[in-house]
């Protein structure tokens, strides 16, 4: 069992540099190769790191969203209405998405969260169902089965983001500030509540921390997280529908955060990045992707508990064993 | 001695079944009290209406006048009414520190602001918490396992700890679960000793629920006893000990005489 906030040891400083050179090293490779397919798949790394860190952040007070999703639909369809039909700039529309979805959350969670464990994700599950036919039913808003395409792309200040070139440093830098707000979010007091709860939610209630309040702070938090990373998806590919968003997303979002390690703060980013990209590079394996998907999954649980991310302890543990 | 906390007519029904009856007591202040009883007297029904766990049926609960009933866990917490739970209940993943640290933190409250960013306030207020934390670590002489994960201490250290996590909020009154169960008798004994110099150095009372008759006759000043929901006594332990009503809902009534 590993120590939470365990002191930094010698060895931890030299180690986090490398991970961090190994991470721009990775960043860096579209612009190596200059294959517009790297950088495709690169900013889809980037937004499913969002939203897979979105769901993380819910993780770490002990409750599996499987509504993510929606959220993140939410999120898309709020940006694109509001930039389509109230002309706004794309750049507000996306903050515009996080906060619908965020306020949703918070206004849903109060009496969602009364329910734990599978419970919770059961009902979750059945909102994020209930948001696609009831996306479908509007098609004066959603567009329908048949979607809203032709979508306007992702603009600064009036400048088009018209390639994967220009779009890929914009989705960096949300995906930087993404994670900037889960170490804040980790490391300070905040993580700490977040931490009691999770461990122990009647012990964390009899020391005075308001549980159900935290543990909505986290579900609006990670939820608007998700309405971004939905927003930005939707200028970036450009079209969205209903089904775009269905349980299936969600269940691709929960399975790399596991793959990643669910309460690992780089968690949500390493899964992102084993599991974005392999699909796509398994040509024609698309379709095979849940398949896929479902045997990492269970392969992770039955030898990396603490996912990807809790790889390098874990092998430094047994190192020390043998 | 001035009351603390006063129960007036407290009763808890589960749909047909009456778990407490109208029960009246007060806790006094500076005092270590017991509440006891026979498996099923009402205690832990009793314990968890106090703490919040569960609401009550009727009946008031007063703690330093003013009325808690109704309130959750937490606010109960920030009144000065700290619980510990009958098992080992503790933060498992967490070192020995952090958890003593997740209780003391109460006393220090944040905004959310400096919950995420830190700052002059965060660091103000983690100081603050650490001096409590060191003392409570010593008096529960947790201080040598400070670095471990709590889940890998002994049965009886994790109870230990459960018990710094409650004190940590700095309560005005200390309520036990059984804090004896699973202890061998050389751990009960240290146990009583202890409790005995937390009352002294932390200025806390305490209310205790247990089974563990020598240690309650050891640290209690004052005995509630509860028996089928209702309370059957109270007073000192030697003269509730003799009481014929409590010897008798103990070993039944032919050793009552």
């Amino acid at each position: 069992m590993s120590v939470a906030k365990s002191y930094p040891t010698s060895r931890s400083l030299p180690m986090g540099l490398f991970w961090a050179a190994a991470l721009v090293l990775v960043a860096v490779i579209p612009w190596i190769t200059g294959s517009t397919f790297h950088f495709h798949i690169a900013i889809m790394v980037c937004i499913s790191a969002m939203a897979t860190g979105g769901l993380a952040v819910t993780a770490w007070v002990g409750q599996l969203s499987l509504a993510h999703a929606a959220f993140a639909g939410l999120g898309a369809y709020t940006s694109v209405l509001l930039v389509t039909r109230f002309d706004l700039p794309v750049l507000l529309g996306l903050p515009a998405g996080a906060l619908v979805a965020g306020a949703v959350a918070f206004v849903i969670g109060a009496p969602l969260l009364r329910l734990r464990g599978v419970y919770f994700v059961l009902i979750t599950f059945a909102l994020n169902e209930l948001f696609r036919l009831i996306m479908l039913d509007v098609p004066a808003l959603s567009g329908g089965s048949s979607g809203i395409a032709g979508i306007p792309k992702l603009s600064i200040f009036g400048m088009t983001l018209s390639s994967y070139e220009e779009v890929y440093p914009f989705a960096l830098l949300c995906l930087a500030l993404v994670m900037g707000l889960l170490v804040l979010i980790r490391k300070g007091q905040l993580g700490r509540r977040f931490g009691a709860v999770e461990e122990n939610l009647a012990l964390a209630e009899a020391s005075g921390i308001p549980t159900a309040r935290t543990q909505n702070l986290a579900f609006t938090l990670g939820s608007a997280i998700a309405g971004f990373s939905g927003a930005f998806l939707a200028h970036y590919v450009g079209f969205i529908s209903p089904e775009t968003f269905g349980f299936q997303l969600s269940v691709s979002y929960v399975i790399m955060l596991v793959t990643g390690g669910r309460l690992a703060l780089w968690g949500p980013l390493v899964g992102a990045l084993f599991l974005t990209p392999l699909p796509e590079f398994l040509r024609g394996a698309v379709e095979y992707q849940h398949i896929i998907y479902g045997v990492i999954l269970i392969a992770v649980l039955r030898f990396l508990p603490q996912g990807l991310a809790g790889l390098p302890a874990q092998l430094s543990r047994k190192g020390d064993r043998s | 001695m001035s009351t603390l906390l006063e129960i007036g007519g407290l009763t808890k029904r589960f749909g047909g079944l009456t778990a407490l009856s109208d029960v009246s007591f007060n806790v006094a202040e500076d005092a270590i009290t017991g509440l006891i009883g026979p498996n099923g007297a009402g205690k832990t029904t009793c314990f968890n209406l106090i703490t919040g766990t569960f609401s009550a049926t009727s009946g008031t609960i007063r703690f330093r006048g003013q009325d808690i009933s109704g309130l959750p866990p937490h606010r109960i917490v920030q009144h000065g009414l700290a619980r510990t739970f009958q098992a080992a209940t503790t933060f498992p993943k967490a070192s020995v520190r952090e958890n003593i640290l997740r209780g003391a933190l109460l006393r220090h409250p944040l905004g959310l602001g400096s919950m995420l960013f830190g700052g002059g306030a965060a660091r103000r207020a983690e100081q603050g918490a650490r001096d409590t934390v060191d003392k409570v670590m010593e008096a529960l002489e947790l201080t040598e396992h400070a670095d471990r994960a709590a889940g890998t201490l002994a049965y009886g250290h994790q109870k230990r700890l459960g018990v710094a996590i409650g004190l940590a909020t700095r309560p005005g009154l200390l309520l036990l679960d059984e804090p004896a169960a699973g202890l061998n008798p050389d751990e009960v004994d240290r146990f009583g000793s202890m409790l005995k110099e937390i009352r002294e150095g932390f200025g806390v009372s305490v209310l205790i629920v247990e089974h563990h008759m020598r240690l309650i006759m050891r640290v209690c000043d004052h005995l509630v006893v509860l028996d089928h929901g209702e309370k059957i006594a109270e007073g000192a332990p030697d003269r509730v000990r003799d009481d014929p009503k409590v010897i008798e809902a103990y070993l039944g009534a032919d050793h009552a005489k």
